[in-house]
């Protein structure tokens, strides 16, 4: 219990620490879609503790420090974190094209909102190649994504 | 006399010198603080979680962070802290790696204004880590977010909320980015013990609050559990929620004993709405330890009457609007959904390709959230499943057009019309051997019989239910029922949860049951069963038991009996206003002295407001031989 208090702690001093020794962990690189907890007790204990695993912290969404490589912050950050917290909602959002997460994510590339529906056909027409794999990875779809950006006439001006 | 000149003979006073100085600065605030009664207004009573102590005079806080307190005996002495907390604006060594001020940072700013600090004789110290956290979340606005029940989950029958800090900035499709402030319990990943509700009950968990992602708690109540969210925006004013933000700076990392029933997420929530506008005083409407839960539910009516709510927007859960989907396929196609996810059916079926563009969307998109939905509750692998969903998507993305499905709309009564969890009745019981009045308290909080609006259809969740009889021979208690659930949930092709119940408590036996006069004593009870549930209509529900009771008696032969037999039922929620529950049981004694029964229920309650409905009640039970019919009427007072 202590030291899970202490990781707490730490955690959510994060967001105010000057550097945060860490690689990019923390911002979900890696995330994979239909990963993390669920199942019947998951579900029974989240609902007695009104918690979940992980992500007891007093972080913040945006502004990120405490994530990106020895404490930077790169621009992908907060695309990246997001992608890797709504991974699978983007998957279903992104062949239905559209959704909440997908508009988000629209957002965050900074995608004005006469473009999103060019977005939003982008990602669907290629949701192949963005979803190439079952082990891809958030931080392979916010590049990929920016990769076709970049080749698209309307959209590139959001991918630089 | 001019600041700067003040400054320059500050500056150029020895150390000693202003020391003093400052010492007869404190100790002029402490005397003033004195004067004005501080220790006991209610905001300070609010900054410092202090409740009045249930036998003796004086105060606790529900804090249980020693290091939360400037004073050493702070807990339990909000003089000795105010002094303390005054004399340690003053100390330039930091606390907890930031100045004093800084780190109780609301209760600095409310000490501020009321004794006017003098900025010259106490300098006010910067707080970098506060407005670099203040900066990240540029506050705009704040939402009050109620999670509804999943019928599989008893402990999320109770209902939960946390709050939704928006940033400024966010455009209207950025809500998913917001910040959500929850109070929660801390515990261990590695933890597997059966025995977290125990610990969750007991007090046997830290509680704290936290600041996560939005998204992770929308994921979490709307993906992964099936609880759909209603989100209220809170009507605060600027200074209000900065009030609320300083207090919530000084409450991170600060503990509590976490308590299921009372010191929960809405309790602590409303602490942080009571420091926001002092006058609300939105605890004193749960008085503890007099009170011994706090329903949000109850915490959401509480808002809506304080005039701090506006209208909901409701969120449905995936797995809410996949039944909803379901529901409007054809058969062919529901079957289809069904067939492709257990990998008996594939895309190239005449079901799927010959159907419109927007109704085969409507398809994938539904054998996609149905293999998702079945991943979650551990029903498929995810090598079995994803591969086939993602196959589903493939082909969802070269259809350009939009489902033909209507979305599930809100419910019709959304939380804060939902009735009270506490409820007294009155009325008459009968049976042909006499009458006796009937008077009944229930702590908590929603059976089958009550309105359903805004709770859980089929769910059924209750604490220290008791009935007591009068009648000639005077006053006695006809049941005591501690705690019981109950779950009716429908059964079908695609969600297959199981129906169940238990309970336990003190009640009487057999014909006694339903006695106006009952001739034996009360027992010790507790009974439980395991069913199915059929809804062959939209609100019917038809379901079947086994189930399994323990009585503990002196009428009973061994002083005991256990019981088992099939029980059958039929609930309906008919029209806005009406509820109606029938239940029959057979019971065979297994061991001791146990008669064979057969008992029959059936109920029906009319819902006149919020806060009144009427039930009627009709018995039959069969014991030995022996039978007894009897009715029940009652008026029921929520609130």
């Amino acid at each position: 219990m202590n030291k899970k208090l202490i990781a707490v702690v730490a955690l959510s001093l994060a967001p105010m620490g000057a550097s945060y020794a860490d690689n990019d962990v923390g911002c979900g690189w890696g995330t994979q879609i239909w990963q993390g907890n669920s199942g019947v007790f998951f579900k029974m204990l989240a609902s007695f503790t009104n918690g979940s695993f992980g992500n007891q912290t007093f972080g913040i969404t945006s502004g990120t420090a405490g994530c990106g490589k020895n404490g930077t912050i790169t621009a992908n950050t907060d695309l990246v974190r997001f992608a890797s917290g709504n991974i699978d909602a983007l998957s279903a959002d992104m062949a239905r094209g559209e959704g909440e997460a997908l508009t988000t994510l629209a957002t965050l590339y900074g995608v004005a909102e006469a473009d999103r529906g060019a977005f939003y056909r982008l990602t669907q027409a290629h949701y192949g190649s963005i979803f190439v794999r079952a082990d891809v990875t958030a931080g392979e779809v916010v590049t990929s994504v920016r990769e076709l950006m970049a080749k698209d006439a309307k959209l590139a001006r959001y991918a630089a | 006399m001019h600041p700067f000149i003040i400054a320059v003979v500050l500056f150029t006073l020895s150390a000693p010198a202003w020391a003093s100085v400052q010492s007869a600065y404190l100790t002029e605030l402490q005397s003033r603080a004195r004067e004005l009664h501080l220790d006991r207004h209610p905001q300070w009573r609010s900054l410092l979680h202090y409740q009045p102590n249930l036998l003796l005079a004086g105060v606790t806080s529900t804090v249980d962070s020693q290091n939360f307190f400037i004073a050493a005996e702070g807990k339990t002495n909000p003089a000795a802290e105010l002094d303390a907390t005054l004399a340690s604006f003053f100390n330039a060594e930091p606390r907890d790696g930031e100045p004093t001020q800084c780190r109780v940072k609301a209760r600095y700013e409310w000490l501020k204004t009321l004794l006017h600090f003098d900025p010259q004789r106490l300098p006010e110290q910067a707080c970098e880590r506060y407005q670099a956290w203040l900066k990240a979340i540029d506050p705009a606005a704040l939402a009050m977010i109620f999670a509804s029940s999943e019928i599989s989950s008893p402990a999320s029958m109770f209902g939960h909320t946390l709050m939704r800090l928006e940033g400024r900035g966010h455009e209207p499709g950025q809500k998913l980015l917001a910040n959500a402030i929850n109070y929660a319990a801390v515990y261990d990943e590695s933890e597997s013990s059966m025995l977290y509700a125990a610990r969750g009950i007991a007090g046997g968990y830290v509680g704290v609050f936290t600041m996560s992602p939005y998204y992770e708690k929308v994921n979490e109540y709307a993906r992964i559990e099936s609880r759909d969210l209603w989100e209220y925006p809170l009507l605060l004013a600027a200074d209000e929620l900065q009030r609320l933000l300083w207090h919530l700076w000084e409450m991170r990392e600060v503990e509590f004993n976490y308590y299921f029933f009372d010191e929960n997420c809405s309790y602590q929530l409303l602490s942080l709405l009571d420091v926001a506008r002092p006058d609300l005083r939105l605890l004193e409407a749960f008085p503890r330890p007099l009170y011994p839960h706090v329903i949000p539910l109850d915490t959401v009516r509480e808002l809506q009457r304080a005039g701090l709510l506006g209208a909901p927007v409701f969120r449905a859960a995936l797995a809410n609007r996949l039944q909803h989907s379901l529901s409007q396929l054809t058969p062919p196609q529901y079957r289809w959904v069904l067939d492709y996810a257990a990998g008996d059916a594939e895309l190239d079926d005449a079901v799927l390709t010959q159907a419109d563009i927007a109704r085969q969307a409507a398809l994938l998109d539904a054998a996609h959230d149905y293999l998702y939905y079945l991943y979650r509750n551990e029903v498929i692998e995810r090598g079995i499943g994803l591969p086939r969903a993602q196959q589903a998507l493939q082909a969802r993305s070269r259809l350009h057009q939009k489902s033909d499905l209507v979305p599930l709309p809100p419910p019709e009564f959304s939380p804060e019309q939902a009735h009270g969890s506490a409820r007294l009745s009155a009325g008459l019981r009968a049976d042909r051997r006499g009458t006796a009045l009937l008077l009944r308290s229930r702590d908590a909080l929603h059976d089958l019989l009550d309105p359903p609006r805004a709770y859980l259809t089929g769910g059924q969740i209750e604490f220290f239910d008791l009935g007591l009889l009068l009648n000639d021979d005077g006053l006695r208690v006809q049941e005591l029922k501690l705690a019981g659930v109950k779950s009716v949930a429908p059964w079908n092709r695609a969600f297959k949860p199981w129906s169940w119940f238990a309970s336990f408590g003190g009640r009487r036996y057999g014909l006694d049951l339903f006695a106006a006069k009952p001739l034996g004593s009360l027992g010790f009870y507790s009974e439980g069963g395991g069913g199915i549930t059929f809804a062959p209509a939209q609100n019917l529900q038809l379901f079947v038991y086994g189930e399994a009771q323990l009585d503990v008696n002196p009428v009973l032969r061994d002083h005991h009996s256990i019981a088992l037999g099939p029980r059958i039922g039929a609930a309906w929620q008919w029209a806005r206003h009406w509820t109606h529950l029938s239940e029959a049981q057979w019971l065979t004694p297994v061991a001791g002295g146990g008669d064979r029964q057969t008992l029959l229920r059936s109920g029906f309650q009319w819902q006149w407001t919020q806060r009144l409905g009427l039930r009627a009640s009709f018995n039959y039970a069969r014991s030995q031989g022996a039978s007894l019919s009897g009715s029940d009427v009652l008026i029921h007072y929520y609130f």
